[in-house]
């Protein structure tokens, strides 16, 4: 079976290639010189042999490779070790702010994806119009803004100058629930996620559909030029028949391959809208803990981070995998 | 559907567009009087198309002194001898450089805790780029090798930079460095004239002039040059049009609004937003040149490589840029960028090299399927059937067809350099002691300038950010255009 190799193939080079972001992480922060335990330093509160004996229980004292073997076993016991910053072990930080990561991430995705590939065909197919050409000046001046800068008037405006103006709806500033929330119902519980939700996705799903209809615009033109498009309209086909059966069936299958590779940039997105707006997901924890050299969190972080980004890419590749059937056979 | 339905359509659709059809001519009626009001009664459209014809006659009569000039044989040899002269100045500012600037910093840091492996790479760089002299040594003796001596000058200029690179912030005081780049790049343009047979010379410059034509038809690239001149003769001009330096402190004038003391007012500390605006715009374009291009220079080469050679090199190099590919590249970037040893001194070339390790691998796929389906072709196969060698194909049929697509990945390379930049700076992970756009951002964000009012402090530099990159955008959709035919307007 072609598809059960190919699926096998991929299955091991994604894990072969989580192998090596996950040493890479881990050698990059144990070769580097300094103690975790140098946290105590200074604390008079603290016996003298508490560094030494955390030093012993966290296995800081053993050689490098000794150490990378020990990091291994407890990451596939789902152990990412021990913050010393946060005095909790990395899996629970982590798990503390992976939902509202995979929330953001999850509702942005389908949204980019279903709206962009839409956007992307109808500008294409009008080419030349007032439409594309509004679509192509859209795209330019929105992405040579910085997203971050986005978010910031976004902030300003919805949430604070809102709020100021006695507007009858405005935003939260930050956050992803009201600190108040446990008080509510399970109704006003959504509510309240979804209203602290609609900032963030809304500029993260911007950039997105705009990059994604650019992509899916730029394929399309390019079928469009192909000579079977000729013969279909020599056929005598009407046009939606020739954009729907011909045209946007071509046009998707490169697009469906850059779902994989349009996850890395998502998430690079979220970091940073995950920051501005202080939701707090991964990647603001992330940030947070590089900023303060908590390197087990960081390592934890990294390690999710680069998984969830290659399932993407898997579950992309499986499925491109299932659609043509000439990726199979190569 | 018959031949009459589709007529009968087609008359329903212009039906439907009259009207617009009327505002469309009432629009173009006006514009006609306008023209001639403003263009042709003033004279305007007289001197313009005069100033064109004058330029072309003076182009035509350079370029005849020029096919004139070169045929003379006597006038090619002391055009070489000068690249020669020019050349063996720059390698003599180059080891001028090495010895009393770079190698006394290495010997003066080996007894001391830090070695500066930074002073060691300075000087094995400048050594590598004064090596490429050894080349013309060649060339004098070998004839067939003097084609290639405006490659070896350009190869020589890339090491001078990078020597510079990673020499920064100590070798930022080197004026032998200046001077060596400056007699690098005239020994480029002699070395081209003086040494590339005419022929070709007058090959690629027609080649140029065509592919000038389609990028000028373009309105979105002529604007974006436009934009990225001007910006570039600010970012230069700095200091010179500013009363201020970027350091300065005007305390009687804390958050002070645009006035004609201070033309954008200033922040917190009272520095002048226009000189910081101006200095942080230099930097910032700096970083995406640099980045942008070694990036993509990176990536071509492997690209390239791997594709001529295939086999398991290919592999190797392209399941390692796989790798690289799909780790995410923000978070990537934030790891590299945070290592203890550089953040305590991250300077901006070092977030320009972190970009070239993250981003090398798009552009190395991108030339390597370039690179793959060239090699398929005939012409390459009947040259190697004709005996050509590999550098011989490599560097005459391989390299200058995959030029442009490698010079439109540089554009948007560039483009993505400066908003990466802009985005690790924003998020603290930049380089704290030069001002750029991203660090300006941050600094307004700090101060709730957005929530306060000082508006003056956050929109200047976001649609600085914004003019650099969609400058960077429009030319590169140009370039686009000169790359792939399918794309232009017919």
């Amino acid at each position: 079976m072609g598809l059960w190799k190919y699926i096998l193939k991929r299955l091991i080079f994604a894990l072969v290639t989580y192998f090596v972001a996950v040493t890479l992480v881990f050698f990059i922060y144990h070769v580097m010189q300094g103690d975790p335990t140098y946290i105590y330093s200074g604390n008079v509160h603290i016996d003298e042999d508490i560094p030494d004996s955390t030093r012993e229980r966290w296995g800081l004292d053993e050689p490098l490779w000794k150490q990378y073997f020990i990091f291994l076993r407890n990451l596939l016991q789902g152990d990412l070790g021990y913050s010393f910053f946060k005095g909790k072990p990395v899996m629970e930080v982590i798990g503390e702010t992976l939902p509202w990561t995979l929330l953001l991430l999850g509702s942005a995705f389908i949204i980019n994806g279903i709206l962009g590939i839409l956007l992307g065909s109808l500008v294409a197919w009008r080419r030349g119009s007032k439409v594309d050409a509004t679509f192509v000046l859209t795209y330019n001046v929105y992405n040579a803004f910085p997203l971050f800068f986005v978010g910031m008037l976004f902030i300003a405006l919805f949430g604070y100058y809102f709020y100021i103006w006695d507007f009858p709806i405005y935003f939260p500033l930050l956050g992803a629930q009201n600190p108040l929330s446990y008080r509510f119902t399970f109704i006003q519980q959504v509510g309240d996620v979804l209203w602290h939700l609609a900032m963030p996705l809304t500029v993260l799903v911007i950039s997105g559909v705009l990059g994604w209809s650019w992509f899916m615009r730029g394929n399309l033109i390019n079928v469009k030029t192909e000579d079977y498009i000729q013969t279909a309209r020599a056929k005598g086909l009407s046009e939606n028949q020739i954009l729907f059966k011909h045209g946007f069936r071509n046009a998707l299958l490169p697009v469906i391959t850059s779902i994989g590779m349009s996850v890395g940039g998502l998430i690079g997105g979220s970091v940073l809208i995950e920051s501005v707006f202080n939701y707090p997901g991964t990647g603001l924890l992330l940030l947070n803990a590089l900023l303060e050299n908590d390197y087990n969190l960081v390592q934890g972080a990294f390690i999710i981070i680069a998984g969830l980004t290659l399932l993407g890419l898997l579950i992309a590749e499986i499925l491109y995998g299932f659609i043509d059937p000439r990726v199979r056979n190569a | 559907m018959t031949y009459t339905d589709i007529t009968k359509k087609h008359e329903k659709k212009k039906r439907f567009s009259k009207p617009r059809e009327k505002v469309n001519l009432f629009i173009t009626k006006i514009r006609a009087t306008l023209l001639l009001i403003f263009w042709e009664k003033t004279g305007l459209k007289k001197a313009i198309n005069w100033l064109k014809i004058w330029f072309k006659k003076v182009l035509d009569k350079i370029y005849q002194l020029y096919l004139y000039l070169f045929k003379i044989n006597s006038f090619v040899f002391v055009l070489r001898i000068l690249t020669v002269l020019f050349w063996l100045a720059a390698v003599s500012m180059l080891l001028l450089d090495t010895i009393t600037v770079a190698l006394p910093i290495y010997t003066d840091s080996l007894g001391t805790d830090e070695v500066l492996i930074k002073a060691l790479l300075w000087v094995i760089f400048d050594l590598l780029a004064a090596a490429t002299v050894l080349y013309v040594i060649v060339a004098i003796f070998v004839e067939e090798e003097r084609s290639r001596l405006p490659t070896i000058a350009i190869v020589q200029i890339f090491l001078i930079l990078a020597g510079l690179l990673l020499g920064l912030p100590n070798s930022e005081d080197s004026v032998y460095v200046g001077f060596a780049l400056l007699f690098n790049f005239i020994t480029i343009v002699f070395a081209y004239f003086s040494f590339v047979a005419l022929d070709d010379q007058v090959k690629s410059l027609t080649q140029f002039r065509k592919s000038s034509k389609v990028f000028f038809r373009n309105r979105m690239g002529k604007i974006g040059l436009v934009i990225l001149v001007v910006l570039v003769t600010l970012a230069a001009l700095g200091p010179s049009i500013t009363r201020y330096e970027a350091d300065d402190m005007d305390l009687a004038n804390i958050h002070e609004g645009p006035s004609d003391i201070h033309i954008l007012g200033t922040d917190k500390f009272g520095h002048d937003t226009w000189t910081v605006l101006l200095d942080s715009l230099g930097i910032s374009l700096l970083v995406g040149v640099v980045a942008g291009s070694l990036c993509v220079l990176l990536g071509t080469t492997i690209g390239v490589t791997s594709a001529y050679i295939g086999g398991w090199v290919d592999t190797i190099l392209m399941r390692f840029a796989d790798i690289v590919l799909v780790m995410p590249p923000l978070p990537l970037m934030f790891l590299l960028a945070s290592l203890p040893f550089l953040l305590g001194t991250i300077h901006w070339s070092m977030i320009a090299i972190i970009y070239v390790i993250v981003f090398w691998p798009v552009s190395a796929k991108l030339i390597r399927g370039q690179a793959l389906s060239l090699k398929q072709r005939t012409f390459i196969h009947s040259a190697k059937a004709s005996g050509a060698s590999n550098r011989y194909v490599i560097f005459s049929h391989l390299l200058p067809n995959v030029f442009p697509l490698m010079l439109t990945m540089i554009i948007t390379s560039m483009r993505q350099a400066i908003l990466y930049e802009a985005f690790l700076a924003y998020l603290g992970l930049g380089d704290p002691l030069n001002n750029s756009l991203g660090l300006m951002l941050q600094a307004a964000q700090n101060q709730f300038a957005l929530a306060s009012g000082y508006w003056w402090l956050i929109f200047p530099p976001a649609i600085a950010i914004a003019l650099t990159t969609l400058s960077f955008a429009f030319i590169g959709m140009a370039f686009d255009e000169i790359v792939n035919p399918r794309l232009r307007k017919r």
